[in-house]
Order: C-alpha cells, then structure tokens, then sequence
C-alpha cells in the first residue's frame, strides 16, 4: 500500500509540474468545442421515419408513399406495429432506432376534401443538431412536393414540427457529449503512453522494474493520477456545458460516471499497450494518436454518422470503444436515457475495459521480464 | 558475491558478451574497465535482470539463482549509466519515491536522507529540482537514492562518465567510504586512472574478458617493464618510422609528449626509437591493459 | 612567421539570462593545432558554432582570414570543415550514402562523390561501408565522420570533441590523423575533455564557465605555472575559476 501510494504521489507530481500537458488537457476542449461548432457537415442515407397515420384515405395515403418513395427516408408504420404508436414511437425515438415520427391527424383527408385547412405533425430527434437540421430540410422538400401536386389544395396543409431532445436544436448540445468522449480517450490513451514511455527513456522504468514493485501496483499507481485528470477534465466540459451553453445534463450522473470510468480504464490500457511497444516519447505519441484519438474522433459517429460510413470502416468502428460510449453520454446528457436504454453498449464498455486492461497488464509484465 | 558463469549475450546479428565469467568478491571493489561498447552496461544490467541472458548461469552467495532475479535485487542497489530519476522532481521527493518503493520505514528514510544529505553536501539543495543540479550532484543524488535502502552490494554503471575530473574524485571517496562499510560494489569505468582505486578488475573487450585479476596481484606479476621516453623529434613521425619494426610498434604506445614503451622479453630494443630522455616507470592499469589486450590480439590470430 | 587565420575578439553568447560565452579573446595561428580544453558545458561547443557560423554571436566579432565571420559567412563557409561531438551521421544511411548526401549538399559532382567513394574504401572494409552507421563501431564512425568533415577539402578544420566515447586505443590513432592533416598545411582546432590529448597541440586554451582561464603552448604553460601534468594545470585552473565564481555569486 505505502509502494503504492508513492507511485501515485509521484505520478501526480508530474502531472502538475508539467504545465503543458495540463494546458492541452484544458485548452483543447475549448479549441475543439469552436472547430467542431462550425464546420461540419452531413450527408444521410437512411432517415429511420415512423409513421402514424390516424386519418387513412387517399390524401393520407398520397403523402405516406411522398416519404416512402424517397430513398432517403426508410418508413415503418407504427400504428401498424403499436397499440399506443405516439408513445411507442417516441420510446423508439429516444433509443436511436428512429430519427423521426410524422403524425397524420384523423382529420386529415376529411377536411382537404371539404377544402378544410388541416396540419401534419412531425417530432425530429434532435439530439444531433446537424442530422435533425438535414431531416428537417428533406422533410420540407418532400412535404413542398406533395403539396404542390395537390393544388388547387396547397394552401391548406400546413406542417408542425416538434424536435425532441434538443428543442432549440443548438449543435453545442450534440457535440459536446461527443467532445467528452474524446477528450477522456485522449487523457486516458496519451498521456499514460507517453508517461510510461518517458520513464522508458530516461530509464527510471529499470529503477522501478528491479524495486519490489508488483506490475500490478506499477500499472495502478501510473493510471489512478490520470483517472482522476481525465475524470475533472469531463467534469469541466460538462460544467462548462452547462453554464456556457446552457446544456444541463438530463439523466443519471451516477449512471453516466460508472459508465465514463470505464471508458477510461479502457483508453488507459490502450496507452500501456502502446507504450509498451513503443520506444520513445515521440512513437508513442503518434501510435496513441493513430490508435485512440483518430478512430474516436472518425469512427465512432461522432463527425460521421457510423452509416455514412463505408462497410469496412462500419465494421471497424466495431472495435472502437468512444462508438459505444458516445452513444451512452449523449443518450444520458442529452435524452436523459437511462440505463437499459443502452444495455448493450454498457456491456460493450465492460468487455473492453476488462479485455484491454487484461492485455495490458500482462504485455506489461512481460516486458518487465523478458527484457530485450 | 556474486558469481557469473559463461555468461552470452546477442542483440541480433551483434555479439554484446561473449563467454563471460567472473566473480566480484564480497566487501571489495571491482571494476570493470573497457571502452564504449565493450558490454559493461549490458552485463550489470544481466546481473539485475533487466536484460535477459542468452546462455550462462549467476550465482549470488553460492547460490545459482536461475531466472530469480529478486534474490539479487533485494540486496543490491543499481545505479545506471544514464541519470535515471525524475528531474522534474526534487532531491528530496526522489529520494522518498526510491525508499518508498523499496519498504524503507518512515523513520529510517527521514534518519538515512539527512546522513547521507548531509555527507554528499546536498543539504542545502534538498528542495531543488533533480534536473537543475549539476552533473557531479546528479550523481551524487543517484547514489544517495540507491544507499537509502541499504543495500550490501551496489552496483554503479559508469558513474563518473561525463562528470567534472574534480568530481569524479569526491565520488570515488565516497565510494571508499562505502567500502569500509563492508559494501561489495562493482564500478565499470572507462577511465583506468580511477580504477587504480579498486581492488580486483576485470578488462572487458568487444564484450570478451581478456584479463581478470585482483589488482594487486597484477601489479605484483606484470610480466613486462615500462619505459618512458622522450621522443628526439616529432613523435608522430617517429611512430610512423619504426612501424616497419613490427615487434617493436607492438610494444609501443603514445601517452601524452611520451612513448611508452613495454618492453617484454630480455632484448631491449630501445636504441631503435631516437630519444632524448629514457626513463623507467612502474605501470599503471592503463599500460597492462595495452600490454594484455595487444596479448589477446596476438593470440588470437 | 606565422599569421592568425582566426582572431576572435570579445565573443560573447547568451542564451536568455545565460551566458555561454564570456567576451573571450584568441587567435588561431595558421597551420597550428590549437588543443580548447574546457569541463562539460564550458562553452567549448557554443565558441566553436559562433566561429563557423552555426550560432549567432551575441557580441564581440570573429575575423576569418581578415574577413569578418558573419558578413561572410556564404565564402567562409567553403573553407570550414566541422566534425561534430556526435559525429552528426546520418544513423539510417550507410557511410557511403552519407558520403553521397553530404557530397551532393557541399555541392560536389556526381563524378567526385564517386571518387571519394573509392577512397574510403581503401581506408576502411567495403562490407562495413554499407552498413547503416548506426550499427558500426565508434571508432570507425569516427574516421567515417572525419571523412566527410574533410569531402570538400576544408582549410580551416574544427573537431569538436572527436575522440571522446571511443576506445584509447582509438584514440590515439586519430591523433595520428590529425597530426597528418597539419602536415598537409591545415589547421585544425580540436576541442577535447582527454587532458593528456592536449600534449599534441601546438598551442591550447582552456575554459571554464565561458570565461577564457589560459592560453599558450603546453610546455610553456606548464612552466609558468610550475605543474608537472596537463592534469594539474587543469586543476589549478578549474578551482580558482569556480573559488571566483562563489565568491561572486556570494
């Protein structure tokens, strides 16, 4: 315990002596939260859209097959499916599985044949600004269409929009969840990499190899300190969130903490295994960057919606944990989710941390005992 | 103390040690001498088990310890080539980060920090970052660091390379001073001025042994005389004028304005080298280690 | 009668709030080995950089053959050779493609890189050549290095601590080198921490914390100081530049 402790007092030393690193742990969320604010940009495929048509008739019918004739937009019908659809769709909604519900009232055909003035209800997710914002414009274009097919009835139909989630559809709301994910893989997976590799370099990690240390105690004491640097460093961007941009966090903080320790211990272990083949701080930097930052930034939906993507790099962002994670913060910062809505993306996290830190532990160990 | 057997090493296609043996006595300083890339780092690191060994057994007090290197670590202290702390640290918290790690009790730790502080004159720097002190207190701190646990064998891997001479003078008084103590250490050096100061040496060549002995047996039977000479004229062209003479360029060397010359058998071929000033002189470390590693040449081919 | 090929006057380099250099004044003399003495961080690299213009000077002024070092640096530059403390190899490169690098950068044909190419050759193993040098011994890393300080045929040779990590033995036969180079008229300034090295020197220097402590020929020098080795010469003038440092810093 007092081996222990000495590993993690010094460790923390470092950290705080070490300015620049505290200041890239702080300043690049700030950076990040004004680059990926601005400048993205989508392109759907497959718009998830559920229907509930309480009027049926041809008009009805006209405009349902508008939508299901575009090939952007995949339609189900959830009166169809469900005794309560409005509920039910919005449940579906808030897992993911549908982006949108249009609601056609029971009135509807009824009054543009009395040349009645009638509406269509539609409610977006929009907890990914950027996606909610296409589907809205897709959504008008096709609505537009049909209307104007139907003159002498245009002016009649007017569209109501409900987004759900993210009502004032405010980007900051989808990325910033996004921005904690990647900021904890890097903490996690740099910073451990190239602490580990540094005391390769100068040597210390011989002084500590031939000392009584366990591996074991070496790898805790090494990661605890940067557990908790990463763990304040979310807490900043969620605090910062929440006063800046207004964004408060709707589900569980506990549930969200387990899940983000997780996460963490995960990209930790991915920085041990780095540094453990890696030979100097440079290698290791660039490996934890190519191996942690780059998949979490590219390929786990948190630029490109993971359909987007193109079938291997679908495939790969399999193996990427910041997919699941992300999937999980933005479900509980930004729905208010809670945990079964994401069961298997908190098991997903559990494998990974246990697989990885397993891995690590042991390549560890053998590089202690197998030196060169 | 500790005794290598057969002791081989590779890294690829390169041979680091080949066929070592040796044994460090206990309470005495060994020194193992050889230039840069002769395998002194490797074998002490052999000896802590941070490099695995090809071939070749250790035995630490009679005992073979097989792949068990804690039976070595737990009494040694090893002080590698390159200053190894934290610079971002002070003196004093690398100090308690080493003793900690090594189940130092806490009193112990504060007791033996201020002894040796204070002997290594380091006190008043107790609170300066490791990585400001200046090359001598480096090592100094590094020393310090590995005494804190009281280990009965240290080993230190080139401790006074690239260390002030003056330095390097405090350091090895220090090293005595361990000695009575009835520490066993085991210095490698590239400096053979230094190694005057141990007790037993062992001459490390492109990672063979070519000589071992107990320094003062080998001061007692050098088989050959020293001459210092004074050169008559220029003495480059004078060493290149008798290289025709193989027997006789063999047995000389330059040291400074002097040619050394080692003079084996009973025929003195001094009168072929133009001197103005002959004189004899009782050989240090420095010429038995040309005269034997010139001898291992020789019988090699 | 011999004329000073270098004069540096008042040379002085800092480094923030650090001073490196200390004003020093001294002449190279054409044709001489001038041994520069001096413990790790004298000051030795910084001076040797300043003279052929890897470092700006701070202030003070070098004269290289009357011409003044930095509004010249394009012509000087032609007639410098360094060898650097590190051998400045590249590590990946075989010793005849650093031949060929170093050679095309000094701007030498694609005819002579070939010809110096076969020279090395009769100086050291083919096979060896064609090894990356990072994998060859220091001391033929050494003579490879030397060779490419020495591709364009430089008057004026700086050697910045050529023989230090290499074998006595080693050693000493670079010596024999650079003794050959000052019998081809060159002059060579050698910057060492091997004090009995500095015995082959026509004249030396030694430094200390940027500040120039002594100057002349070794014979000389040990006389008037009244030592019997280079070593304690040294000594002596270490001690009473570190005894002045405390008391000022005091």
């Amino acid at each position: 315990m007092k081996r222990l402790k000495a590993v993690i007092i010094k460790e923390f030393a470092h950290i705080l002596r070490d300015p620049t690193s505290l200041v890239i742990v702080f300043l690049m969320p700030l950076v990040m939260m004004f680059i990926f604010g601005y400048s993205i940009n989508y392109d759907l495929e497959k718009i998830e859209t559920g229907i509930i048509d309480f009027s049926g008739g041809d008009y009805s019918g006209q405009l349902i097959k508008a939508f299901s004739n575009n090939r952007y937009f995949q339609v189900q019908d959830l009166g169809a499916r469900f005794h309560d659809p409005v509920a039910e769709g919005e449940k579906l909604l808030r897992k993911g599985e549908l982006k949108e519900i249009i609601i056609i009232p029971s009135d509807f055909t009824q009054k543009l044949r009395k040349s009645l003035n009638t509406q269509v209800g539609i409610v977006i997710d929009g907890s990914d600004s950027n996606v909610c914002n296409l589907i809205y414009q897709y959504n008008e274009s096709i609505i537009l269409e049909f209307i104007t097919r139907m003159q002498p009835l245009e002016k009649l139909i007017s569209v109501n929009t409900k987004i759900l989630f993210n009502p004032q559809m405010k980007s900051s709301t989808f990325f910033i969840p996004g921005l904690v994910a990647i900021l904890l893989m890097m903490i996690s997976g740099i910073l451990t990499s190239v602490s580990v590799t540094r005391e390769k370099e100068s040597g210390s990690i011989d002084l500590i190899f031939i000392s009584p240390l366990k591996s074991i105690e070496i790898i805790i004491g090494k990661t605890i300190p940067y557990i908790s640097v990463a763990l304040i460093a979310g807490i900043f961007i969620l605090v910062f969130a929440r006063f800046w941009f207004g964004i408060p966090i709707q589900g569980s903080l506990l549930v969200l903490l387990i899940f983000s320790l997780l996460y963490i211990i995960s990209g930790l272990s991915l920085g041990i295994l780095i540094s453990t083949i890696s030979t100097s701080q440079k290698t290791a930097m660039l490996g934890a960057l190519l191996s942690t930052l780059l998949p979490s930034i590219m390929l786990s939906g948190f630029i490109f919606p993971l359909d987007s993507l193109a079938p291997v790099l679908q495939w790969i962002s399999h193996i990427v944990p910041a997919r699941y994670y992300l999937k999980i913060i933005r479900g509980i910062v930004v729905k208010g989710a809670s945990l079964h809505h994401f069961l298997f993306e908190g098991m997903a996290l559990v494998i990974f941390a246990t697989v990885l830190l397993t891995l690590a532990a042991i390549k560890f160990n053998n590089n202690r005992k197998q030196a060169k | 103390m500790i005794k290598l057997d057969h002791i081989s090493k590779r890294f690829g296609d390169i041979a680091a040690l080949g066929d070592v043996s040796f044994e460090i006595p206990a309470s005495q300083i060994t020194i193992v001498a050889g230039a840069d890339g002769a395998g002194k780092s490797t074998l002490f690191k052999i000896m802590v088990g941070l490099v695995k060994k090809d071939s070749g057994q250790i035995y630490f007090k009679g005992r073979d310890i097989g792949s068990d290197f804690s039976q070595i670590t737990a009494h040694t202290g090893y002080m590698p080539e390159r200053f190894s702390l934290y610079p971002d640290l002070s003196v004093e918290e690398n100090l308690n980060f080493y003793a900690d790690i090594r189940h130092v009790p806490h009193k112990q730790r504060e007791e033996r920090k201020h002894q040796l502080l204070e002997k290594t004159g380091m006190l008043p720097f107790k609170k300066r970052r490791a990585g400001a002190l200046s090359g001598g207190m480096k090592q100094k701190l590094s020393l310090s660091s590995i005494l804190l646990s009281a280990p009965e064998f240290i080993i230190l891997d080139e401790p006074t390379t690239g260390v002030d001479p003056l330095s390097r003078l405090e350091f090895f008084n220090i090293i005595e001073d361990l000695k009575k103590e009835g520490k066993t250490i085991a210095i490698s050096t590239p400096y053979l001025d230094e190694a005057e100061r141990g007790d037993y040496i062992v001459f490390l060549k492109d990672g063979h042994v070519f000589k071992r002995d107990s320094i003062e047996n080998l001061r007692q039977q050098f088989p050959a005389k020293l001459f210092r000479i004074l050169p008559d004229g220029n003495i480059f062209d004078i060493m290149e004028s008798v290289k025709k003479n193989s027997q006789l360029s063999e047995s000389l060397y330059i040291r400074g304005k002097y040619i050394k010359y080692l003079q084996s058998g009973q025929e003195s071929l001094l009168n072929l080298i133009p001197h103005r000033e002959v004189e004899e002189e009782k050989p240090k470390l420095e010429d038995m280690y040309i005269y034997y590693e010139r001898l291992a040449k020789k019988q090699r081919t | 009668m011999t004329e000073n090929i270098i004069q540096v006057k008042n040379l002085t380099k800092q480094f923030g709030h650090f001073t490196a250099v200390n004003g020093i004044n001294f002449n190279i003399k054409k044709g001489e080995i001038l041994g520069f003495l001096g413990p790790n961080g004298a000051g030795k690299t910084t001076t040797i950089k300043m003279i052929n213009g890897l470092l700006k000077i701070s202030s003070g002024q070098i004269l290289i053959k009357d011409m003044d070092s930095e509004k010249y640096r394009k012509q000087l530059k032609q007639i410098m050779g360094y060898m650097s403390q590190k051998f400045s190899l590249y590590p990946l490169l075989s010793s005849f493609e650093n031949i060929e690098f170093f050679g095309g950068i000094s701007g030498l044909s694609r005819k002579v890189i070939k010809e110096k190419q076969e020279e090395i050759k009769a100086l050291i193993d083919t096979a060896i050549l064609m090894q990356k040098t990072s994998d060859i011994p220091p001391g033929i890393r050494q003579k490879v290095s030397l060779f490419v300080c020495l591709l364009t045929d430089p008057e004026i040779i700086f050697l910045d601590e050529p023989t230090s990590g290499v074998d006595p033995e080693v050693r000493r036969d670079f010596w024999f080198e650079i003794y050959h180079l000052k019998k081809m008229g060159k002059t060579i300034l050698v910057s060492t921490h091997n004090l009995d090295e500095v015995e082959y020197a026509d004249r030396m220097l030694i430094i200390h914390r940027g500040n120039l402590l002594m100057e002349g020929e070794p014979d000389r020098l040990l006389k008037e100081y009244g030592k019997n080795s280079i070593d304690d010469l040294f000594k002596e003038a270490i001690l009473s530049e570190d005894k002045q440092h405390s008391e000022v810093t005091r």
